[in-house]
């Protein structure tokens, strides 16, 4: 049993981010994440660090959360952050009355919305529709999900903070409305691991009505899911936002060598009911395609979904809820020790984090105060690798290597074949793979996929696939096929939505070389397949 | 407007791959006039180019874990199973491989190894880097002895196509073999270079020196049997195998990568067999439209860069390949013949996200879509009527593309029905 001031139950960037600012103020904690950290709705999101434009108009306190919140990512997170700025358009049909009380909104609210006129929009992104009426720029950027929630695992571990993936957090043992144990299985092993924690965060997203049920408590929360189409190509400079009532299919960012266009809004019921339909494909390929026409003829790689938990219940639609937090402490209903938390948006994370924190912090009586938005989320010292290194390959390893950046150089100069180019798509060194590959996170090839963007590409991992698995069974001993057929299993979900034109070809040539290599058939997936539905 | 020059000749194959350059040697070979055109890339030159021929269709079960199919149902093109004449088929495969493999041998690529007891194995085969069974190519004698055998890989460092700690491991593991082991050598040439293609490391092989390097790391290693990636191309592997072995004392042996040579071996020889045979062999020109007139085609149009051609014939053979030799095409949700006149058979619409089936059944279920064909491998028209002089061949069939069908094993076999019934059309 282990004892722990504070146990956070989420490792998305709530929870990451939650985790790094009471570590700062010298709490004790552990945070737990039943999957990789960011596998949950912070890994599925659309990656727009909102200026607060879009919800100007309808969603203020959002809007003014978010036009401070991206200041500050933008001074403390700028290794994961492209800061691209973003153009609103109308549409030749759209509700020119809504422009107007958008710039007058923006203004209350204290976003920087400026217009410019269509052809300096054109100027700017030439692949524009021609059919543009209005152009308005603001500060929206490009933010890599992945990389902003691990740098918040690394700095609270930097801070001394324990976070562990692959523990998933099964039973609450309380004792007169004090939440004493909390039961948790290690996934990697199976093992059970007891923590008997002070207080506990609830910052478990979609699942946090879930978590709470273990307390015999109920949140009132609506689940929506959000399916987004990754298109192969960066076809815009900045992100492209439709200039009407936030609707679906509005939104376009670039994001790598790719564009990542969404969202939908649907009720479900469960957070696991995260697929994106070939409906929802084809519906935002034709949406976003009236701003910038080349998306009908580009090549969807690959769709993804994402579950928000909305604050409040019984509204018939998930736009309508306000994209602000909500913070619960449950000692109202009669658990002293136990806060939730929901709601939110990735570009208000550190803002929401710094609320519970707070609170957290007076319950536990501690004096440190909140540093996260002045210092920078990691401090590294780059000084020597460029020394080592072209620099062309040092900024791109660098900007994804956290913390490490100076291990995974090593690796890729030393080791033997340290500068093989493992994933081309994505210029992805062997080097960066096989220190990956020994860190203590690390159990899927998925994981190297979130932290190095391996198979992230238009093949898909199809290529890549040889090189990451022979990466991989150097430096662990699990089963080779194992690895393969979870890895191609995950990848083919996305893949699904997506199957016509060049995909679909790109997908047959995967099945030959795949196939024809290692004879997976149908037959040895179904146990694997199953065992992923969790 | 374009210039249009006219041509005729007996026989129009279009597509260049398997399909097509057999059909084109074997017509050829009856003193026909064959022209086939083609245009990018074939499946067959990307293959891993493991060809397996079921001898005996006697019904034997193979099983596969609990599951147990029979081989004739799981090996058999679509278009035979309905008029599945055993007997006929093994006569068939017999005689064709005893068309096919001499001409092969004249153009290098020459069968060493004994032929497998119930297996006709023509290349490398692509089981899990499977060297093994099939290196009857590229190897002396015969190495199905092997798994009794002390075997080491031997990787090249800079080729990534080959990784012998995978290969060992897998190889170990799915074959159930103990006793392999992973080396890795540093060729001079392939220094400071990652990630090379195949075709490039096989041109690399030809500098001085190179030979002489991977003897010696051979001799390195204390093994009897060596697996190395492939990497001579079709001019000199026979030679270079055959000048290791020597070298070394050891028996050499080859290990198929995913993107390896022997495909483009067995593409190129081929081709080679096809122009030996006679064939007009224009690469580069695609067929873009056909000029049907009741139930005969007469000619076909074909786009070069300058100028078009029109070429007139007795009868055509349609050897376009599959979804990815671009013979068929994916409209929308269905999948339909890029001339878009044939019949397409079993084209229910396939719904990429109905979740009954993953990614990996629908392609499986797509790879079953392709022309319809009848036992004489006759084309049908879309509005149902069975063309004359129009024949298919090769994964633009029905039930023929891989790993669904036969792959280059279909491909051979239909090509040789099919020729047959061209001469007949011819005859008439
Ligand atoms: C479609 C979509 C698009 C979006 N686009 C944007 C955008 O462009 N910009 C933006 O700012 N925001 C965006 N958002 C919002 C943003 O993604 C979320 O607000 C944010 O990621 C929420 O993070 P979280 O940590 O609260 O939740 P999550 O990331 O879902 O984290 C919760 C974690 O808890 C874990 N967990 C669950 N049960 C247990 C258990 N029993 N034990 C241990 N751990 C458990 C889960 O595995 C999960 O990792 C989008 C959201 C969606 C759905
Ligand atoms: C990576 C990979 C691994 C494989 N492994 C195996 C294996 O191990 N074993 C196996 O049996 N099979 C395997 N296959 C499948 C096998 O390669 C194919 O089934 C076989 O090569 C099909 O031959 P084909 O002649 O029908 O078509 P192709 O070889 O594809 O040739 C058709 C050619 O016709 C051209 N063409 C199309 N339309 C036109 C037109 N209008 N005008 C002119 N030219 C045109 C195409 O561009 C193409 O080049 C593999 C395939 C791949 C890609």
């Amino acid at each position: 049993m282990q004892r722990t001031e504070v146990l956070i139950i989420g490792g998305g960037i709530t929870g990451a981010g939650i985790a790094r600012d009471l570590a700062c103020r010298g709490a004790e904690l552990v945070l737990v994440e039943a999957s990789d950290f960011s596998n949950g709705a912070t890994g599925r999101c659309h990656g727009m660090l909102h200026s607060g434009a879009r919800y100007a108009v309808n969603d203020p306190i959002s809007a003014t959360e978010c036009a401070a919140e991206n200041t500050i990512l933008k001074r403390i997170a700028n290794f994961c952050i492209e800061d691209t700025g973003g153009i609103f358009v109308s549409l030749k049909n759209d509700d020119l009355d809504y422009a107007d009380r958008f710039l007058s909104s923006c203004k209350k609210t204290g976003v920087a919305a400026k217009e410019i006129t269509v052809e300096e929009a054109l100027k700017k992104e030439p692949m524009l529709s021609k059919e543009i009426v209005r152009a308005f720029e603001v500060p929206d950027a490009s933010v890599d999900p992945f990389l902003l929630t691990l740098g918040n695992i690394e700095s609270a571990r930097e801070a001394n903070a324990i976070a562990l993936n692959y523990h998933s957090v099964r039973e609450f043992e309380i004792n007169e409305g004090v939440i004493d144990k909390v039961i948790v299985e290690n996934l990697r092993n199976g093992s059970v691991e007891i923590f008997k924690p002070e207080i506990v965060v609830n910052a478990s997203g979609a699942w946090a009505n879930k978590i709470a049920s273990l307390a015999n408590l109920s949140i009132e929360m609506t689940l929506d899911k959000g399916s987004m189409v990754v298109i192969n190509g960066r076809l815009t400079n900045g992100l492209i936002n439709r200039l009407r009532k936030p609707s679906s299919g509005d939104i376009i960012v670039p994001s790598y060598s790719s564009s990542i266009i969404g969202t939908t809004s649907i009720r479900v019921d469960s957070p696991n009911e995260n697929k994106a339909t070939e409906e929802e494909v084809d519906f935002l390929i034709r949406e976003t395609a009236m701003m910038i026409p080349d998306i009908a003829i580009s090549r969807a790689v690959r769709a993804y979904a994402g579950i928000r938990p909305l604050c409040g219940s019984d509204r018939s639609c998930g736009r309508e809820i306000s994209r602000t937090f909500q913070l619960i402490d449950h000692s109202e209903q009669g658990i002293e020790n136990f806060i939730s938390v929901i709601g939110g948006k990735l570009t208000t994370y550190r803002l929401m984090a710094e609320r519970v924190s707070d609170l957290v912090a007076s319950k536990l009586g501690l004096s440190g105060s909140c540093k996260t938005a002045i210092d920078p989320l990691l401090s590294v010292n780059r000084e020597d690798i460029h020394a080592r290194i072209a620099s062309s390959i040092a900024n791109r390893v660098v900007r994804k290597s956290l913390l490490f950046a100076n291990d995974v150089i090593q690796r890729c100069t030393e080791e033997l074949r340290g500068m093989e180019v493992v994933c081309s798509c994505e210029e992805v060194l062997r080097g960066e793979l096989s220190y990956w590959c020994n860190h203590q996170d690390v159990k899927e090839l998925s994981d190297l996929m979130r932290r190095t963007r391996v198979g992230m590409g238009y093949c898909q991992g199809g290529l890549c696939i040889f090189g990451l698995l022979s990466t991989m069974i150097d430096h662990s001993d699990r089963d080779p096929m194992e690895l393969l057929v979870r890895f191609i299993i995950e990848r083919e979900r996305g893949v699904e939505p997506v199957l016509f034109r060049g995909q679909l070809k790109e997908e047959f040539f995967k099945e030959h070389l795949i196939n024809g290599v290692y004879h997976l058939d149908a037959y040895s997936r179904g146990e694997y397949e199953k065992d992923l539905e969790r | 407007m374009r210039k249009i020059l006219n041509v005729e000749t007996d026989i129009l194959i279009i597509g260049h791959g398997a399909a097509g350059l057999f059909s084109g040697a074997v017509l050829s070979s009856f003193g026909k006039q064959v022209m086939i055109v083609g245009e990018g890339a074939t499946s067959t030159s990307l293959s891993t180019g493991n060809i397996i021929f079921q001898r005996d269709f006697d019904g034997n079960v193979e099983k596969r874990k609990d599951r147990e199919i029979t081989i004739s149902e799981a090996l058999m093109p679509y278009v035979f199973r309905e008029h599945l004449d055993t007997e006929f088929i093994n006569a068939e495969i017999r005689a064709m491989t005893a068309f096919l493999l001499p001409r092969l041998n004249n153009c290098g690529l020459v069968l060493n190894g004994s032929i497998n007891r119930n297996q006709v194995l023509l290349t490398n085969t692509g089981f899990p880097y499977s060297c093994t069974f099939a290196q009857m190519f590229a190897s002396k004698g015969d190495l199905t002895n092997l798994s009794e055998k002390d075997i080491a890989l031997l990787g090249l460092l800079g080729y990534k196509d080959f990784d012998p700690d995978l290969a060992a491991l897998l190889i170990s593991k799915i074959m159930n073999m103990k006793n392999v082991s992973a080396y890795w050598t540093q060729i001079s040439e392939f220094r400071r270079r990652y990630g090379m293609h195949p075709t490039e490391v096989a041109h690399l092989t030809h500098n001085d020196g190179f030979q002489e390097q991977l003897a010696n790391a051979i001799k390195d290693i204390d093994c009897d049997a060596i697996g190395i990636p492939p990497i001579f191309s079709l001019l000199d592997y026979q030679l270079r195998m055959t000048e290791l072995e020597k070298r070394t004392g050891r028996e050499i042996f080859e290990v198929v990568t995913p993107l390896s040579l022997p495909g483009l071996r067995f593409h190129e020889a081929l081709r080679l067999a096809a122009r030996k045979e006679g064939c007009r062999l224009s690469e580069g020109l695609k067929a873009s439209s056909l000029r049907i007139i009741g139930r005969r085609a007469e000619s076909a149009i074909l786009k070069g860069k300058f100028m078009d051609t029109e070429v007139k014939f007795g009868c055509l053979m349609i050897c376009t390949g599959g979804l990815l030799g671009g013979g068929l095409i994916a409209n929308g949700n269905k999948i339909a013949d890029s001339f878009d006149i044939f019949q397409v058979e079993k084209m229910p619409n396939f719904t990429y996200s109905n979740t009954k089936y993953g990614v990996h059944s629908l392609i499986q279920m797509i790879a079953n879509y392709g022309l319809k064909a009848d036992s004489s491998m006759h084309l049908y028209l879309k509005t149902g009527e069975r063309l004359e002089n129009v024949l298919g061949a090769g994964s633009v069939l029905e039930g023929c593309s891989f790993p669904a069908g036969l792959g280059l094993g279909g491909a051979l076999l239909t090509a040789w029905i099919s020729t047959k019934n061209a001469l007949e059309v011819l005859d008439q």
